[in-house]
């Protein structure tokens, strides 16, 4: 018999990462939708965790996913279809959504894709040579950045390339679906009542140019050299390839006949400036001029790039609102979209029939005000949830928010997750009705309950579900 | 011309002794703004301008003591030099090329060679790298000049700390120069390093928009931007002034230190005659309109992609809300910095009222067209006065702020004490017009009545002890005078007709000591611990406090500065600063369980300011050091930090420590891109 139409959203308890698991009821048979499915690197027994929970995954599902989305290529949304394989590949898989930046084909996101690789790879480059004396804090900071992108695991293991390579090309009995924001609203695979909008990775040309190297003309690509790239070529090391000694060389800031080379300069005989300034050659004797030296220094802008990395991709994140049509209600997934993913949501239009034969415009302040469940970007962090253009726009009494965080793992990497004023004003916005992946059980319940009249705090009660792999909350459709 | 009969003595290149004085100044081109003026028609002629910077050697050079090997700071050694070596290496700064991302030296320039001295220097050039050479020194000179006249003294460079003695406790190491790496990165960025002493200027291609001015790809050296010469090398002083302003205790530090930079790079514009005419003439004497005079950075910010500089401070409205609620450190000093740039064009236009009526024979409306060139002339000078003026009050006013934990509104205070302390007839209201350019900012300070000058300043010490009974204040007077007596005998002993700076450094250095042990002794008395808002006494002291090898509460004499002044009716002010510090070890995050334990330094202190004529404390400017409320706020900006980039999320725990170094707190600030920086 089929239950009172309703959608549970089901946040699994595997640790700093994202699992969202999206239970459609209501039709002949339930609906699910899994939404990212990840750990962050450098969580105890991060396997035997994911393991875990696709099982229940698939004992939830009855080894069949309608949907399985992927919002961006961050290990901690992603490292479970690795880490989990062997579960995955017996749970069947309908249809797999992913960004516009994912296509394959797409001349754009292949552009998107060369130039973050190169910016990962000077990235890396950098790291090698940047020694443990300079700046260790940063360096630590830096390298916790890149475990995002899977640093950090042991050499020769799975890579985030490989997740999305599974779900794209392994998978290939299902159906590949590459959303773009904007497309005209449509509906989730066997289940009506509900639609389906995209507001995001932003695809605007001026955003998408400003990513990527200048060119002349449309048809000629020319390799520009950027700040970026200006820095990549200095890495590499010696004796590389021809491309990379190319490069070196379009890089250097003046004529060769200006340069004089490190050693050389260090070991000249009849001049002793430089060893006098800069310290004895490898090796000889001279004055401790250690402290003066920037021979690493000018690696350090890898910190920079990374942070500016991270944000890129996590501005290429697929962002999904949920609309339940009989009620409007909106269910927000941005992913962990940063601010210019979204302000990019304003440009962006819908049009939808509005029962009588005609249409009408839906915009995404629209969405906003209609949000009763938003799923918080980038685990509570500051810079992932826009408060003027964003939260505050976010207007209904019922909001509901699930932060997928664990603060004693960002504590360890020493982020600032969840940002406490931002958690401040979900917990004032959604009125107490804030489900924290790390929290007790009941913990939201029992907060809502001293903040909510009673038949509210009820309602809120009945419609969670606690347990200690998941907690889940259900919207009547 | 010497006739032919008379015989001169012969010229010597190797000894240099010649017949003639010695030269004042050394002439070297260089770019008033950067290469990219030198591109349009327009400015390309006011672009280049010749910088005359002292003479060097400007004293006999002596080795300098190495800490690290035992030698003592004070050591002299014999003269090691009698020209200007090539770098250039100074008496202050020593320019050292390397290149590390190329993995090259460039052949440092020797400004002494002929060919170059008759010529004023190198001709200007983007791709030979010792006239980049040669521009960084004669900016960083130039900035370094302008600041010793203000301040009345010599500039010294914050000393590098090294751990000396059994048990090891911090000391201070003398740095003659300040090192400069004209090509240090290959990144848009430049900075100024505390720990290493020095300034790294970065270089890269330019990503300009396609509509600018600049060739895109082209490479831009931060290094030829006078602006951001300017502005490294005031990092640098500032710090050398008051090292601890780098510490990240309020959303005002940083800003701080980045507005002061800035503005005086930016007054430094007011000192080229050729430019300041050129752009009053465009501008028709309204400098409030578009002109190059108000902006930073041209270049850089073009080379970035914005449409025009880097910073602007022309046409900025004042929005009180936005010290409230901004919090990034550069837009933070934004504030700051307009507020100061608005002051002084109040100045200005008081200044040149009676001009303009004379122009426009009493109607207010001048003729259209082009100014008469005596006009512009005039209208110039006037410029070039008030912001020289503006200037030295915001250089002056350094003296006059607290050891630490500076804030916006310390700093208006501070302007006002220094300026009516020299200036007791500010017929030209130049107080009124920082006072008013403050509070149209939301700039007020805390605990004042009103904006008035009086309120403003920093109340007198007799005002205060007037307050006190008469034993209370019997006692502080002994207490005071008896610091002040062992002041003035240190600073005899320290007034060297002409002290090295070497001597300078270890004769302050010594003093520091002496008074250390003078307040150690004389003073373990109540009112001079409430005057100062310092603790020196065990019993009143909380837990956290650090405590000397004695047990008793430890204080650092920060500096001692001898700060003569002379004002503008020819009246001397003879003063000196007595700066002290405490510190205390406190836990960061309250709400933590035990066992996390997080700690930071919280410190505190006062800046003493004695009159040596009559050996009388003016002034103490104190953040006392067991002020609950001031902790609670650092706590609680500590914990909620910088909240309005990406790398307050990854980067929170760095840059915080609560011993004395900091990684490179410069760096990181000046790389915020705009999609980095968040809302």
């Amino acid at each position: 018999m089929a239950a009172d139409p309703s959608v549970t959203v089901r946040m699994y308890k595997e640790g700093l990462g994202d699992c969202f698991l999206l239970t459609f009821h209501g039709g002949p048979k339930p609906v699910h939708m899994l939404i990212d499915c990840g750990v962050i690197v450098g969580t105890k027994d991060a396997s035997a965790a994911m393991t875990n929970v696709v099982t229940d995954l698939k004992a939830a599902t009855g080894g069949h996913l309608d949907v399985v989305v992927a919002t961006h290529e961050h290990w901690d949304h992603i490292s479970g279809f690795m880490q989990a394989k062997a579960v995955f590949d017996t749970i069947a898989i309908d249809q797999v959504w992913l960004a516009w930046t994912e296509e394959p084909g797409n001349t754009r996101a292949q552009e998107l894709k060369d130039e973050f690789g190169l910016q990962l790879k000077a990235v890396r480059q950098a790291m090698t040579k940047w020694g443990p004396g300079l700046q260790p804090r940063l360096r630590a900071a830096v390298e916790e950045v890149l475990t995002f992108a899977g640093d950090g695991l042991a050499a020769g293991g799975p890579t985030t390339a490989d997740a999305l390579t599974y779900l794209k090309k392994t998978r290939h009995e299902a159906t590949q679906r590459y959303l773009t924001p904007g497309q005209t609203p449509f509906a989730v695979p066997g289940v009506e009542g509900i639609r389906v909008f995209v507001l995001g990775p932003p695809s605007a040309d001026e955003y998408v140019r400003r990513l990527l190297p200048r060119k002349h003309s449309e048809d000629a690509y020319e390799m520009r050299l950027t700040a970026t790239r200006a820095f990549a070529a200095a890495l590499p090391p010696a004796g590389g390839p021809a491309e990379d000694e190319e490069a070196r060389r379009l890089a250097f800031p003046f004529d060769e006949y200006y340069m004089i080379p490190k050693d050389q300069a260090l070991t000249r005989g009849d001049d002793d400036f430089f060893r006098r300034y800069y310290g004895p050659a490898p090796g000889a004797s001279g004055p401790d001029l250690g402290w003066r030296r920037i021979d690493e220094d000018w690696l350090t802008v890898a910190g920079q790039l990374a942070l500016d990395l991270d944000n890129k991709t996590n501005n290429t994140c697929l962002v999904l609102a949920f609309e339940i049509i009989a009620t409007g209600e909106v269910l927000l997934f941005p992913g962990d979209a940063q601010i210019g993913n979204w302000e990019s949501w304003k440009t962006v239009t819908f049009t939808v029939p509005d029962g009588s034969g005609h249409t009408r415009t839906v915009t995404s302040k629209d969405l906003l005000a209609r949000t009763v469940f938003y799923k918080v970007g980038h685990h509570g962090s500051h810079n992932a949830t826009h408060r003027a253009e964003g939260l505050e726009l976010m207007t209904s009494p019922d909001l509901v928010s699930m932060i997928p965080v664990n603060h004693e793992m960002a504590k360890v990497k020493r982020w600032n997750m969840p940002f406490p004023p931002l958690l401040k004003r979900l917990t004032e916005k959604c009125r107490s009705r804030v489900i924290r992946q790390d929290d007790p059980a009941g913990a939201a319940a029992a907060a809502a309950a001293a903040a909510l009249p009673t038949s509210e705090a009820k309602r809120f009660k009945d419609a969670v579900n606690d347990q200690s792999l998941f907690v889940e909350c259900r919207f009547p459709m | 011309m010497m006739a032919p009969s008379q015989s001169a003595p012969p010229w010597d290149a190797r000894t240099r002794k010649s017949p003639g004085p010695r030269p004042a100044f050394r002439r070297l081109r260089g770019y008033a703004f950067d290469p990219s003026l030198s591109m349009q028609v327009e400015t390309a002629l006011v672009n280049e301008v010749v910088f005359k910077v002292a003479w060097e050697p400007i004293a006999t050079r002596r080795a300098v003591p190495d800490p690290t090997k035992g030698e003592a700071p004070d050591a002299m050694g014999p003269p090691v030099a009698t020209r200007l070596e090539r770098g250039p290496v100074g008496e202050y700064v020593e320019v050292v090329d390397f290149d590390p991302a190329s993995g090259c030296f460039y052949e440092p320039v020797d400004l002494d060679n002929p060919d170059i001295l008759a010529q004023d220097g190198l001709a200007p050039s983007e791709g030979n790298p010792q006239f980049h050479q040669q521009m960084t020194y004669a900016v960083a000179m130039t900035t370094i000049r302008n600041f010793e006249r203000a301040l009345g003294r010599p500039a010294l460079w914050a000393p590098r700390r090294w751990r000396k003695g059994q048990p090891p406790a911090m000391d201070d190491g003398f740095v003659p120069r300040l090192r400069i790496y004209p090509h240090a990165l290959r990144d848009a960025n430049a900075y100024y390093s505390p720990s290493k002493k020095a300034l790294l200027f970065g270089y890269f291609p330019a990503a300009p928009r396609e509509d600018g001015d600049l060739l895109p790809g082209g490479t831009v050296f931060t290094c030829l931007s006078h602006d951001i010469v300017a502005h490294e090398t005031t990092h640098a002083l500032l710090d050398g002034l008051h090292r601890r302003f780098i510490e990240p205790t309020h959303a005002d530090a940083l800003a701080f230190h980045e507005a002061f930079a800035d503005i005086v790079a930016l007054f430094q514009h007011f000192s080229f005659p050729d430019v300041l005419r050129h752009q009053i003439a465009k501008t028709r004497g309204d400098l409030s309109s578009e002109n190059l005079l108000g902006q930073l950075a041209q270049q850089f910010g073009q080379a970035i992609g914005n449409y025009g500089a880097l910073r602007t401070y022309i046409g900025r409205k004042p929005d009180p809300g936005q010290y409230q609620t901004e919090a990034e450190p550069h837009a933070r000093g934004a504030i700051l910095v307009a507020a100061i740039f608005e002051a002084f064009l109040s100045i200005y236009r008081t200044r040149v009222a009676d001009l303009f009526r004379i122009a426009s024979r009493g109607t207010g409306v001048m003729e259209a067209g082009a100014l008469h060139p005596d006009l512009v002339n005039r209208l110039a000078a006037e410029a070039s006065k008030s912001a020289q003026h503006v200037l030295n009050m915001c250089i002056r006013a350094l003296d006059y702020c607290p050891p630490v934990d500076i804030t916006f509104g310390d700093y208006l205070r501070a302007i006002i004490t220094a300026d009516s302390d020299l200036v007791p007839d500010d017929d030209m209201r130049y107080r009124i017009a920082i006072i008013e350019a403050f509070r149209r900012r939301g700039i007020y300070p805390r605990d004042v009545r009103t904006l008035s000058v009086d309120s403003l300043r920093w109340p007198l010490i007799r005002e205060q002890v007037g307050e006190a009974t008469s034993t209370q204040g019997a006692i502080l007077e002994e207490d005071i005078a008896g610091i002040a007596n062992t002041l003035r005998d240190i600073l005899r002993k320290t007034a060297d007709y002409s002290p090295t700076r070497a001597q300078l450094f270890a004769n302050l250095h010594s003093a520091r000591q002496e008074m250390h042990e003078a307040i150690q002794k004389e003073v373990t008395r109540g009112p001079f611990e409430k005057v100062t808002g310092l603790v020196l006494n065990s019993s009143s002291a909380p837990g956290d406090i650090t405590r000397g090898r004695d047990g008793r509460p430890a204080f650092e004499v920060h500096s001692v500065q001898p700060a003569q002044r002379i004002g503008p009716d020819g009246d001397s002010l003879n003063q000196a600063v007595v700066s002290i510090t405490q510190k205390r070890l406190v836990r960061l995050d309250l709400e933590a369980p035990n066992g996390e334990d997080a700690t930071f330094a919280f410190r505190g202190g006062c800046t003493l300011i004695f009159d040596l004529d009559t050996l009388n404390l003016r002034y103490c400017i104190r953040k006392p050091i067991a002020s609950a409320e001031r902790l609670d706020a650092q706590r609680r900006y500590r914990l909620e930090g910088d909240t309005t980039s990406l790398r307050a999320t990854y980067f929170a725990g760095v840059g915080l420590d609560e011993e004395e170094e900091y990684e490179e707190p410069f760096a990181l600030l000046h790389r915020d891109t705009e999609e980095t920086r968040g809302r």
